[in-house]
């Protein structure tokens, strides 16, 4: 199963994805998908970074799968995550365009 | 209301002000996430599942139309435009940026409020009876003693680093509407046989993991003792209570470990030491707080004047409302209204800043200007003239927070659970939205009666799912959501720990289940009883035989 790296941002505390310019997206749709050990290691090495210097909070990783075109995280926890809290899905960013930082 | 003087107004500007310093070094990478993390909890702010979580203290639940009007604000200017109030009388801001906290407390402390104290391994806030100061049967308010140890445990500097957080609950009536008996040290206010004001004081309740029942400590202490007594409690439990689990560090497993006596005996030494020190409370400062709490001036008016009755004759849902969501005031022609913040399909405890701004005018207009937040999740006026309440009602209709269900099937208690918590391993929220439709016929619910229906996305149980009549508790069963159900418990005077009552069942037969178990106590039932009487009379085979006949897909 693919990954890709989440972590909180520092400022706003929101959910974040690592892209594969080093800078951090609100959707999960803009994430660098990591196919093998060696790539989530790299990832997460780049991840690590990114927490040393202050920019994310609590770096890790997620399994995600594609469905219907989209990259949808498999565990419900990582898609409440990535969606927002289900009983407002007004605050869902996933379908918004890709937002770096 | 208790009033801010100016060392209450100095600390909380003081500690905002501290708490600006740490942000920015943080922000400037000066502090790292594992450095700031105890700096953030010790004012209330936690990194949850989407964002920061900013939680501001109500101590023991009161609080003004302009505090509301407060939140509101930050609402709306810093947060999505709502607010979440909690099991423990405090609200929740949900959305807040770091940068922004050091001003949304600074505006906090412009109305006298802070989050001191809401999180982290110390004494949080001080919850009491929501109906305090205006129920018939209370001994005395039991906020005024609650204020007291408000002051002395805020920033108390031996007590900043506890084992594990240490939460009070006060009552002062027969009927606890406060769970005092699952917090680390309950208060019940009461009068020995000579007539003097005292406390009975329990110990070592709480739920979580390990759900325990206070036991009481002390039959009766006299009112003069209450800052000695507690402390020497306390330092008892800060000297020896665990540190080496977290899990075993709270002060119910130290009076499970050692028992009621020895812990007794141990607190009674230390006591001893200080029980005539500076921590005797003088008179005259019980006085000072007392007053604080004097009851406002009533107008002379009479228990069911024509006009009130009148509506009630005229208007079913407002004599429906008024059977459920009204309580006799101590003062003859007023009222104590509950506004519950359960509408069906609603979102437990979830206000927005324009319905709290409503709320707020109407606390003006009907209430003095006072409010109540009370742990299962809902508001109180707690100053209705009787012949305002079809005035309020109708204005609650407007905003949907009418519904008459006070105590009923769907007021639930529900914890933010896996929409907004960390630590959760299953949704609260749709669950219980799901069970307030499914019961959304107010007949129904009525005919069904009291019920206290809790939720709990963990084991943490900030649902308090243990003393639920009927108690949820949401697993992670294989990457789905399971809850296992528990019977008979309960936070009120007839206090006890649920049963659980089988395997857990998958979430969407959950509401199912609860069809089931509402349909065997029907049956079952005798003239009067309660659906927690007739569990206790029956047991609970026959909610078992109907819940698990094979007909119900349940987790391995």
């Amino acid at each position: 199963m693919p990954n890709v790296i989440t972590a909180n941002d520092l400022k706003t505390g929101l959910v974040v994805y690592q892209m594969d310019d080093n800078r951090w997206s609100e959707s999960v749709q803009g994430a660098e998908i990591l196919t093998d050990k060696k790539t989530l290691a790299g990832g997460l090495s780049r991840a690590k970074t990114a927490e040393d210097k202050q920019l994310v909070v609590g770096v890790y990783e997620i399994e995600v799968e594609h469905t219907d075109g989209e990259v949808q995280p498999t565990r419900y926890r990582e898609r409440l995550r990535a969606h927002g809290p289900s009983t407002h899905p007004e605050f869902s960013r996933q379908s918004d365009a890709v937002e770096a930082r | 209301m208790y009033q801010y003087d100016e060392f209450d107004h100095a600390l909380v500007a003081e500690r905002t002000e501290q708490f600006r310093a740490q942000v920015a070094r943080r922000l400037a990478g000066e502090l790292t996430e594992d450095e700031f993390k105890p700096l953030r909890l010790m004012n209330g702010l936690y990194l949850q599942l989407h964002a920061y979580m900013l939680r501001v203290a109500i101590p023991y639940g009161t609080f003004s139309s302009a505090q509301l009007r407060k939140l509101a604000q930050i609402a709306n200017k810093y947060d999505r435009g709502y607010g979440h109030f909690t099991t423990r009388q405090n609200i929740q801001f949900n959305w807040p940026k770091l940068e922004d906290v050091p001003d949304i407390l600074a505006e906090l402390a412009e109305v006298e409020m802070h989050a001191i104290q809401t999180s982290g391994n110390c004494i949080r806030n001080v919850t009491a009876d929501q109906f305090a100061g205006v129920i018939a049967d209370e001994v005395d308010d039991s906020r005024i003693w609650a204020e007291i140890v408000r002051q002395w445990s805020t920033l108390h500097p031996e007590f900043t680093y506890l084992p594990r957080k240490f939460k009070f609950a006060f009552s002062a009536s027969e009927h606890d509407r406060a769970a005092v008996r699952f917090h680390d040290i309950g208060v019940i206010v009461k009068r020995n046989v000579e007539g003097e004001l005292g406390f009975e004081i329990m110990v070592g309740g709480g739920l979580g993991r390990t759900p325990m029942m206070a036991k009481t400590l002390r039959r009766f202490l006299p009112e003069r003792h209450l800052l000695s007594y507690i402390e020497a409690i306390l330092r008892v439990y800060n000297l020896i209570g665990r540190r080496d689990n977290k899990y075993k560090a709270r002060i119910k497993i130290l009076v499970h470990e050692l028992g009621i006596d020895e812990l007794s005996g141990l607190v009674e030494a230390e006591w001893e030491r200080i029980r005539d020190s500076d921590l005797k409370l003088p008179e005259e400062e019980i006085r000072r707080i007392r007053q604080h709490f004097a009851p406002p001036t009533y107008e002379a008016l009479e228990d069911d004047a024509p006009a009130f009755s009148a509506h009630r004759f005229e208007n079913t849902a407002f004599n429906r409302w008024v059977g459920t969501n009204v309580v006799t005031h101590k003062q003859t022609g007023y009222a104590i209204a509950t506004i519950s913040l359960k509408p069906v399909g609603g979102v437990p405890g979830d206000v927005t800043a324009i319905e709290m701004e409503v709320i707020a005018d109407l606390a003006d207009r009907f209430s003095l200007g006072e409010l109540r937040a009370t742990h299962e999740q809902n508001l109180v006026l707690p100053h209705v003239k009787q012949v305002d309440l079809f005035a309020l009602w109708s204005a609650l209709e407007d905003i949907g927070f009418a519904t008459p269900n006070a105590g009923l099937i769907s007021d639930i208690i529900a914890c933010p659970g896996m929409d907004y918590c960390a630590l959760a391993t299953a949704r609260s929220i749709p669950v219980a939205q799901r069970i307030s439709q499914r019961f959304a016929d107010l007949d129904r619910q009525l005919d069904v009666g009291e019920m206290k229906v809790k939720i709990s996305g963990c084991i943490n149980a900030c649902g308090h799912h243990h003393v639920g009549h009927i108690g949820l508790l949401g697993v992670d069963r294989k990457g789905e959501e399971f809850y296992q159900i528990t019977l008979g418990g309960s936070g009120a005077e007839d206090a006890a720990i649920g049963t659980i009552i089988g395997p857990a069942i998958a979430s969407e037969l959950v509401v199912d289940a609860f069809e089931t178990l509402i349909g065997v106590y029907l049956s079952e039932r005798t003239e009067g009883e309660r659906f927690l009487d007739t569990y206790r009379r029956v047991g609970l085979a026959p909610f078992k035989e109907s819940l698990y006949p094979g007909k119900l897909h349940v987790a391995a």
